[in-house]
C-alpha cells in the first residue's frame, strides 16, 4: 500500500512543475510573443533583397530622437505602382484610399523615464543592428535586444560614451 | 581555432540542418562524460576520505571502484577529447557571417577536458601506488576543478548562443557571462552529476557485461542503495533547477515549443524517477539499464529543448544562413550560366539576373512603373556606360515626376554588369525598332 503511493506522489510533483512550466509557455506567448502586425511587412525584402537604405525609409533616424514609423506616402512613392498583385500591398491601398492610418504595434520602446535619441546614435556610427538586430532577414519584426538598462550600459562602457546618469534619464 | 573560422564552408541548407544535428549527439555525449567523470572522482576521493579516516576498508574498496568505473570501457577517455572539436566547426558553421569567433570558445575547454580526465585517470592509478590520503584527494578535487571548468565552458557557450545581446561584452576565449542564466545552469549541472553518477554506478555494478562479478551481497546491497539514492535525490531536484532556469531564460530564446519540451522532459523525469524508486524499493538492480537508457533521453530533451532555444534566439542567424544559402545556389547557377555563355568580362547574363533580381519591382523597359521606363532614359547613356554606372551607383533625383531612386548599395562590378546588360538591351530594342 504505502509502495504505490510514492509514484501518485512523484507524478503529483512532476505534473505540477510541468503544468507551471506550461502556464510560463501561455504567459510568455500571451505577453512577449512577437506581435501580428495590420500589415505583414516584409524587412528582407525591402532592406535585403532590394538593399534599401534604413533611411530611405525611417527618414528622421539621423534627424530626430525618433527614427519613426514611415508616413504611407513613402510606401506609396513606388507602391503607387508597384506590386500591385500582392496581398499585403492591397491592404495597403485600402488603407490609402480609406484615407486611414495603418495601426502598426509598437514593438520597440523604453520607458518613458529614459530619454533616447536615435540621431546621437546614428552620428555616433553605431549601426542599427546594435538595437534591432539584422533587419536585412527579418520576417516577422521582434525585439531582440532586452534594452535594459544593464544593455545599454554595456555598450556605452565599451565605446566609451557617457554613463552618467543624467545622460538618459533626464 | 580561429582557423576553423576560415574554413568554414559558405552556407547550405543542408549545412545548417547537419549542424544542428552534430550539435545535439556531440553535446550529449559530452554533458554525460564530464557529468560522470566529475562525479565519480569526486564521490571516489569522498569515499577514500571516508575509509581511511573511519579504517573501513569496504568504503576504500568503494571509492576505488567508482573511479575505476569511469575507465573500465577502454577508449572512453577519447570520448571527452573528440566532442570540444567537433563542436566548434558545427558552431562555428552555425554563427557563419555573425561576427561571433564561437570556435575560440572550444580551445580552453579542449584543454580544461584534457587536465581534468588526464588528472582523474593519474588520481585513480594513484590509489593503487600512494598512501598520501592528502595527495590522493588534492589530485582528486584537482581533476573536478577542471571538469568543472569545462563544462562552465560548455553551459555558457550553450546560453551565447542563444543570447546575442551578450555576445559584445564578451572578450578572450573564455565566455563569462555573469547573470542568473549561467549560475542557475551551473547548479543544475551539479544536480544532474547526482542523476549520471548515482545511475551509472547502477549500470556499471550491475548491468554492463554481467556487472562486477566480484562483488559480495552487503557490496551489492550498498551499491544498489547508493546509485539508486543519488539519482532519484538529483533526478527529484532538477525540475526545480529547469523551472528556475526557465524563470531566468532571456525573453528572446523563450518560445511556446520549448516550454511543451520542457514539460515532455517532464514526463521523462518522472519515469526515471519511478524506475529508480522500484529499483530501491524492491531491491532489483535489472532496472538498470532502463535507468541509464531514461537518463540519456532525459539528457537529450534537454539538448532538443536548448537547441529549439538557439533557433528561436538567434532565429535572425538563421534566417540569414538561409538567406545566403539561397544566394550560393543562385551565385552557382549563374557561374554555370557564364560557363555556358563564355561571354567577354563583364557578362551580360550576370547584368540580367541581377536587373531581374533587384531593378525590376520598379522598372520596366518600356513601360512606366515606379521609375521611368528604359527607353525613355537610356538614350542619354549610349555610348556612355561609365556614366550610367556611375548614377546606379549614386543615384539623384532627375525628374520631379518621379519619387527619388534608392542606392541599392551595387557592388562596382555588379553595376558595370547591370549597365552593360541595359545598353545592350537597348541596342537591340534600337535595332528591333528600325526594321519595323
Amino acid at each position: 500500500m504505502k509502495k504505490s503511493i510514492v509514484p501518485v506522489v512523484f507524478l503529483g510533483y512532476f505534473g505540477l512543475i510541468a503544468a507551471v512550466l506550461l502556464f510560463m509557455g501561455f504567459y510568455w506567448q500571451a505577453k512577449y510573443s512577437p506581435p501580428e502586425q495590420p500589415i505583414k511587412f516584409p524587412h528582407y525584402i525591402h532592406a535585403g533583397k532590394l538593399g534599401l537604405d534604413c533611411k530611405f525609409c525611417h527618414q528622421y533616424v539621423d534627424k530626430s530622437i525618433h527614427a519613426t514609423v514611415p508616413a504611407m506616402q513613402i510606401c506609396m512613392n513606388c507602391h503607387q505602382t508597384a506590386a500591385h498583385d500582392r496581398p499585403e500591398v492591397q491592404k495597403l491601398l485600402k488603407y490609402w484610399e480609406n484615407k486611414e492610418p495603418i495601426p502598426w504595434v509598437k514593438v520597440h520602446d523604453v520607458p518613458d523615464y529614459v530619454y533616447f535619441s536615435h540621431k546621437r546614435h546614428i552620428k555616433a556610427g553605431i549601426d542599427c543592428a546594435n538595437c534591432h538586430g539584422d533587419m536585412k532577414v527579418v520576417r516577422q519584426v521582434r525585439q531582440t535586444r532586452t534594452l535594459r538598462m544593464g544593455f545599454c550600459v554595456s555598450c556605452h562602457r565599451l565605446k566609451g560614451a557617457p554613463t552618467d546618469c543624467w545622460t538618459c534619464h533626464k | 581555432m580561429e582557423i576553423i573560422d576560415k574554413i568554414i564552408f559558405p552556407p547550405r541548407h543542408d549545412h545548417i540542418l547537419v549542424s544542428d544535428a552534430i550539435i545535439i549527439a556531440i553535446t550529449v555525449i559530452y554533458f554525460i562524460y564530464l557529468s560522470f567523470l566529475t562525479g565519480a572522482t569526486l564521490f571516489s576521493a569522498g569515499f577514500i576520505y571516508r575509509g581511511r579516516t573511519e579504517e573501513n576498508p569496504f568504503y576504500t574498496r568503494f571509492g576505488k571502484d567508482l573511479i575505476r568505473m569511469a575507465y573500465s570501457v577502454k577508449g572512453a577517455i577519447l570520448l571527452g577529447l573528440l566532442p570540444p572539436l567537433a563542436l566548434a566547426l558545427a558552431y562555428a558553421q552555425i554563427f557563419y557571417g555573425s561576427g561571433l569567433e564561437v570556435a575560440r570558445f572550444f580551445q580552453p575547454m579542449l584543454i580544461f577536458t584534457l587536465i581534468g580526465a588526464g588528472l582523474s585517470l593519474f588520481y585513480c592509478k594513484l590509489l593503487e601506488k600512494t598512501h598520501y590520503l592528502i595527495f590522493q584527494i588534492l589530485v582528486a578535487v584537482a581533476a573536478v576543478f577542471f571538469l568543472f571548468l569545462a563544462a562552465y565552458g560548455l553551459i555558457s557557450v550553450n546560453i551565447l548562443s542563444f543570447f546575442p545581446e551578450k555576445w559584445m561584452v564578451i572578450k578572450g576565449s573564455i565566455p563569462h557571462i555573469f547573470d542568473a542564466t549561467q549560475f542557475v545552469r551551473l547548479l543544475h549541472f551539479m544536480v544532474f552529476t547526482l542523476t549520471v553518477t548515482g545511475v551509472s554506478v547502477l549500470f556499471f555494478t550491475f548491468n554492463l557485461s554481467g556487472g562486477n562479478v566480484d562483488a559480495d551481497e552487503q557490496y551489492r546491497d550498498y551499491a544498489l542503495k547508493f546509485g539508486a539514492g543519488l539519482a532519484l535525490a538529483g533526478t527529484l531536484l532538477q525540475p526545480l533547477f529547469i523551472l528556475w532556469t526557465y524563470k531566468a531564460f532571456p525573453t528572446i530564446a523563450e518560445s511556446l515549443q520549448g516550454y511543451y519540451v520542457a514539460a515532455g522532459l517532464m514526463a521523462v523525469l518522472y519515469v526515471l524517477s519511478v524506475v529508480l524508486y522500484l529499483v530501491l524499493a524492491n531491491k532489483n538492480p535489472r532496472l538498470g539499464s532502463l535507468a541509464y537508457v531514461l537518463m540519456v533521453l532525459a539528457t537529450l530533451v534537454l539538448v532538443v529543448d536548448d537547441t529549439i532555444a538557439r533557433r528561436t534566439g538567434v532565429k535572425e542567424q538563421y534566417l540569414y544562413l538561409q538567406d545566403e544559402a539561397a544566394k550560393f545556389e543562385e551565385k552557382l547557377a549563374l557561374e554555370r550560366e557564364e560557363l555556358k555563355s563564355a561571354g567577354g568580362e563583364i557578362s551580360v547574363a550576370r547584368g540580367e539576373q541581377i536587373y531581374n533580381a533587384r531593378c525590376t519591382s520598379c522598372h520596366q523597359f518600356d513601360k512606366r512603373v515606379v521609375g521611368p521606363p528604359h527607353v525613355e532614359v537610356l538614350p542619354k547613356y549610349v555610348g556612355k556606360p561609365d556614366e550610367l554606372v556611375k548614377f546606379i551607383l549614386n543615384p539623384v533625383k532627375v525628374n520631379p515626376d518621379y519619387p527619388p531612386m534608392p542606392n541599392l548599395g551595387l557592388s562596382q562590378q555588379d553595376a558595370e554588369a547591370v549597365a552593360k546588360y541595359l545598353l545592350d538591351r537597348y541596342q537591340k530594342y534600337q535595332a528591333q525598332q528600325g526594321k519595323q
